[in-house]
C-alpha cells in the first residue's frame, strides 16, 4: 500500500518533466516531418521564381510556367486541390506558395501589375504534357 | 531543513533538463538546414532586376523633368513613370540614383537631397564588396546623350512564412 503511494508521490514529481518532454518531442517531429520532402525549400523556391518574372513582366504578357515538381510535392503533402498552390494578391502585390498543409511562403513584387489566371479562371493546368501555371499580365489601371 | 534543501536541489534540475532539451532541438534544427540549406538568397537577382528596370526606365526617358520637381513629388513620379508598386517597393527595397560624373562610392554617400532621385536608407551596404552576407545590393551605370547615371538599387526582402 506504502509502495503505491510512493509511486503515485513519483509520477506527480515528475509530472512537469514529462509534460516538457512530449511538449518537445511533439516539436522536433513536427519540425522534422515539415522539413523531410522539401516542401519548404521547394515553396521557397516557387514563390521567388514566380515573382521574379512577374518583375520582369510586362501588361499583355502570358506567362506559362512548369510545375510539375510543386504539384508532385504538395499532393505528398495532402494539397489535393492545386489551385490553392499559387495565390496572387494583387492589392498587397503579394504572390504565396502552399506545398504543404498549414504552412504559405509569401513574397512581394515591386511591378505595378495585376496578376489574373487565364480564359478558363485556373492557375494550374493540369499534364500539358506536365503541370503547368498559366498568368496573365494586366496593367493595374485596366483591371 | 536537511529535507527542503534536497526538495530544493530535485526543483533546480529543471533548468539543466530544460538546457538539455534546448542544446538537443538547436542540434536537430542546425543539422536539418546544414542538411537541406539554408533559405534561397534571392536579394541579389532582385536587386539585378530593380537596377535593370530603373536603367531602362532612364534610357527611354521616362524620368524626363524629375530634377525640377520638388523632393516629396519625385517619389510618386517615379513609381508612376517606371511603372513600380509603391508600399511594395518601400517596404522591401532602396532605389538611388545619381547624376553626374561620381564614383559609386561617392554616390553611396551622397544626400537624399542631392542625388537625382533616392527612396532614402542606407546604401553602405553596396560599399562591402563581395561579402555574401550583404548580397542585396546591385549597381549599373547608364550614360545618355553625355551624362552619367549610377543607378543603386538593394533589396532586403525575405520570405515571409504564414501558417
Amino acid at each position: 500500500m506504502n509502495k503505491k503511494a510512493d509511486f503515485g508521490d513519483v509520477l506527480i514529481d515528475n509530472l512537469i518533466y514529462l509534460i516538457l518532454l512530449v511538449i518537445f518531442i511533439a516539436g522536433v517531429i513536427a519540425f522534422i516531418y515539415s522539413n523531410m520532402n522539401g516542401a519548404n525549400v521547394w515553396g521557397d523556391y516557387y514563390v521567388k521564381q514566380v515573382v521574379g518574372i512577374v518583375d520582369l513582366a510586362k501588361p499583355g504578357d502570358v506567362i506559362i510556367i512548369d510545375v510539375q515538381k510543386a504539384t508532385e510535392i504538395a499532393k505528398k503533402n495532402k494539397v489535393f486541390d492545386f489551385e490553392e498552390i499559387f495565390r496572387f494578391d494583387n492589392m498587397k502585390s503579394e504572390v504565396c506558395v502552399k506545398l504543404s498543409q498549414g504552412r504559405i511562403n509569401c513574397f512581394n513584387f515591386f511591378n505595378n501589375v495585376n496578376v489574373a489566371p487565364d480564359s478558363s479562371q485556373k492557375w494550374v493546368h493540369l499534364a500539358e504534357p506536365v503541370n503547368r501555371l498559366h498568368l496573365q499580365i494586366i496593367a493595374k489601371e485596366a483591371s | 531543513m536537511i529535507q527542503r534543501r534536497a526538495q530544493l536541489g530535485e526543483q533546480m534540475m529543471i533548468f539543466v533538463f530544460i538546457f538539455f532539451l534546448v542544446m538537443i532541438g538547436a542540434g536537430i534544427v542546425i543539422g536539418t538546414f546544414v542538411f537541406v540549406g539554408a533559405e534561397f538568397d534571392f536579394r541579389q537577382t532582385e536587386a539585378s532586376l530593380l537596377s535593370y528596370k530603373v536603367k531602362q526606365c532612364l534610357d527611354e526617358e521616362r524620368l524626363f523633368g524629375m530634377e525640377k520637381m520638388q523632393i516629396g513629388e519625385r517619389r510618386g513620379f517615379f513609381m508612376k513613370e517606371c511603372g513600380f508598386n509603391e508600399s511594395s517597393l518601400e517596404r522591401n527595397n532602396l532605389v538611388k540614383i545619381c547624376k553626374g560624373d561620381v564614383t559609386l562610392k561617392q554616390c553611396i554617400d551622397l544626400k537624399q537631397e542631392d542625388s537625382f532621385f533616392s527612396t532614402g536608407g542606407n546604401f553602405q551596404v553596396c560599399d562591402l564588396n563581395d561579402n555574401d552576407d550583404f548580397a542585396g545590393c546591385s549597381s549599373r551605370i547608364l550614360l545618355k546623350e553625355g551624362q552619367k547615371y549610377t543607378v543603386l538599387t538593394i533589396s532586403k526582402q525575405s520570405i515571409r512564412r504564414k501558417l
